[in-house]
């Protein structure tokens, strides 16, 4: 036994006398990301995404390798494309896993954010054109190989210092041809609420691929307006029951007035389609809500539409939004948007403050990472 | 051992996927199967001789005694013959040496790198450890695991008989009722 642990001890690569870490970059629920380059090769820029290794005495009884950690790794080992976060490779070390990615200089969320405090004007139409593009070639990368995203959002879309995108984050995703059991499962919900699909919103047990489009459609719209179009407030979970989320159903109403019974037939089927009674009716205001960001292309409101259509069997596929007349209009989309159009983002702002060994717990990390636990984007559970 | 409790892979599921047409798909999904499995498989041999201290004899045993844990967690058939896929490729690829002893505490870590994969719900360490009657630690099991990863090289998406014969005889329902009503006419 000493002798096999002694040579396993051996066998391990050491992250830090593989890579030298630059700085970190961000913490959520899952772990810490790093920014990193290997010591030897070509200079790369790497991420480094560090799961929390499991303590004893938490709340929930251990099951080993965390069932996200196991499920994001083992998918992403099998995916490459352009558009999505690459792995590299998978260390453990200082008892915790170690996902080596491609470094990408920005999100979409900082992006955005960056042209609303800073900038103070919209993105352009070739930005907005070729980001949702690119996202809509990874996502459609991802369908065609029967995998579902179920939490794209804005800051989980990179983007490269030149404007590719990456799709990142696959912690939730999973296959989907295989339900051996329906993907809906009674305490646990999917997606962050603001991109959260109209089907989701009611219950539905069966959903699809156009859970991702109608997030996608969101993202869109964020990009047109610089906020998210449906800002709903979302109701905390009690009790391990999922509540109804009237304020985030009322938002989408407001705006893509209320769906009728020819707009989407199996409305009638979902489980909390009870609760749609107790809204007042709204008229469809989607033009108006597009005419107001200012931007005036006719096929970008259709396109926008059809993503955002109530009924998911109607709703637009990723292949076919690809297809769109929208991308074949002036300006046409770019493979690097950025370069193009000259635009410099600020970089990555990366800290360098507990650089050092993750044992010695910093107390503004835990608090951290609470703060992520309870707040409305995290999910940490997966169906 | 006794039959698991089975119910029929639902693999047209009740609601529309994109792509949904499997027969158009057959093809390739077909030869991308075979391929993984040519290049992951592991043949008869199972990497049994790659590890002096075992015998062939504890195979059939540790694989009844994962049947039995299986039937206990109602798990489904695809995740019981990923967990044996995953025990063969361990014993072929590891490094390790694997005592006698801790051959079930990694056919375990398997099971629950399976059920990780494939259920909605994985049972926690100690439901695993307990299950054994404590033949090994919960720390056994989590480096097991560990080890179970890093010489599957991550990969966990890979085809078992189970899934062949779903796609098999899925295909073969389409054709045979046609076949079958034609010989009834003359």
């Amino acid at each position: 036994m000493e002798n096999y642990k002694r040579k396993r001890e051996k066998q391990r690569v050491r992250v830090r006398s593989k890579y030298e870490i630059i700085g970190f970059i961000s913490s959520g629920t899952y772990g810490r990301v790093y920014k990193a380059r290997p010591r030897e090769g070509p200079q790369v820029e790497l991420a480094i995404k560090k799961f929390k290794p499991e303590r004893e005495g938490e709340a929930r009884p251990s099951s080993g390798i965390s069932q996200s950690a196991c499920r994001e790794i083992g998918l992403c080992r099998e995916l490459h494309h352009e558009n999505i976060v690459e792995l590299c490779e998978v260390l453990m070390d200082d008892n915790a896993i170690h996902m080596v990615m491609d470094y990408a200089e920005f999100d979409l969320l900082s992006i955005m954010q960056h042209h609303t405090h800073h900038l103070r004007k919209p993105m352009t139409e070739l930005v907005i054109k070729s980001l949702l593009w690119q996202l809509l070639n990874g996502v459609s990368y991802l369908h065609a190989n029967l995998i579902l995203q179920r939490d794209l959002k804005p800051a989980n879309i990179m983007i490269t210092s030149s404007g590719v995108v990456k799709v990142g984050d696959m912690g939730l995703a999973r296959v989907f041809r295989r339900p051996f059991q329906p993907l809906y499962n009674g305490d646990k919900v999917v997606v962050t609420v603001w991109y959260r699909a109209p089907e989701l919103l009611l219950g539905t047990r069966h959903y699809t691929t156009a859970v991702d489009m109608w997030s996608v459609g969101c993202i869109f719209a964020e990009m047109l307006a610089l906020r998210p179009i449906f800002k709903g407030d979302e109701i905390k979970m009690e009790k391990k029951q999922i509540p109804f989320q009237r304020n985030q159903v009322n938002r989408i109403i407001e705006v893509l007035g209320t769906p009728s019974k020819e707009q989407w037939p199996t409305m009638e089927l979902m489980p909390d389609y009870a609760q749609m009674k107790q809204f007042r009716n709204y008229p469809n205001a989607l033009k108006a809500w597009f005419t107001n960001t200012g931007h005036k292309s006719e096929t970008g409101l259709q396109l926008l539409s059809s993503l955002l259509e109530y009924d998911p069997e109607r709703r637009i596929t990723a292949e076919d939004a690809l297809d769109h007349p929208y991308f074949r209009e002036e300006p046409r989309p770019v493979r690097h948007p950025f370069l193009e159009q000259n635009i410099s983002y600020p970089r990555r702002r990366l800290t360098l403050d507990d650089l050092c060994d993750a044992k010695s717990q910093h107390p503004k990390i835990s608090q951290h990472s609470e703060a992520g636990a309870s707040g409305s984007s995290a999910m940490n559970t997966v169906v | 051992p006794e039959l698991l409790p089975s119910e029929p892979p639902d693999f047209e599921p009740e609601a529309p996927c994109a792509n949904d047409d499997l027969s158009s798909t057959h093809d390739e999904l077909d030869d991308y199967l075979r391929h993984v499995e040519q290049k992951f498989g592991t043949g008869l041999e199972c990497g049994l001789a790659r590890h002096p201290d075992l015998s062939r004899r504890m195979r059939p045993i540790l694989v009844d005694w994962l049947m039995e844990v299986a039937a206990d967690y109602r798990m489904h058939r695809q995740t019981l013959h990923l967990t044996v896929q995953y025990l063969d490729r361990f014993l072929t690829n590891t490094t390790l040496q694997v005592a006698p002893s801790m051959l079930q505490c990694y056919g375990t870590a398997c099971l629950s790198i399976a059920m990780k994969a494939e259920e909605q719900r994985a049972p926690s360490l100690s439901e695993l450890t307990d299950f054994s009657k404590d033949a090994f630690s919960r720390d056994d099991l989590k480096q097991a695991e560990i080890d179970v990863l890093v010489a599957l090289g991550w990969k966990l998406a890979v085809p078992t008989v189970f899934e062949f014969l779903c796609i098999m005889f899925q295909r073969a329902a389409l054709h045979l009722p046609e076949h079958f009503a034609d010989l009834t006419m003359p």
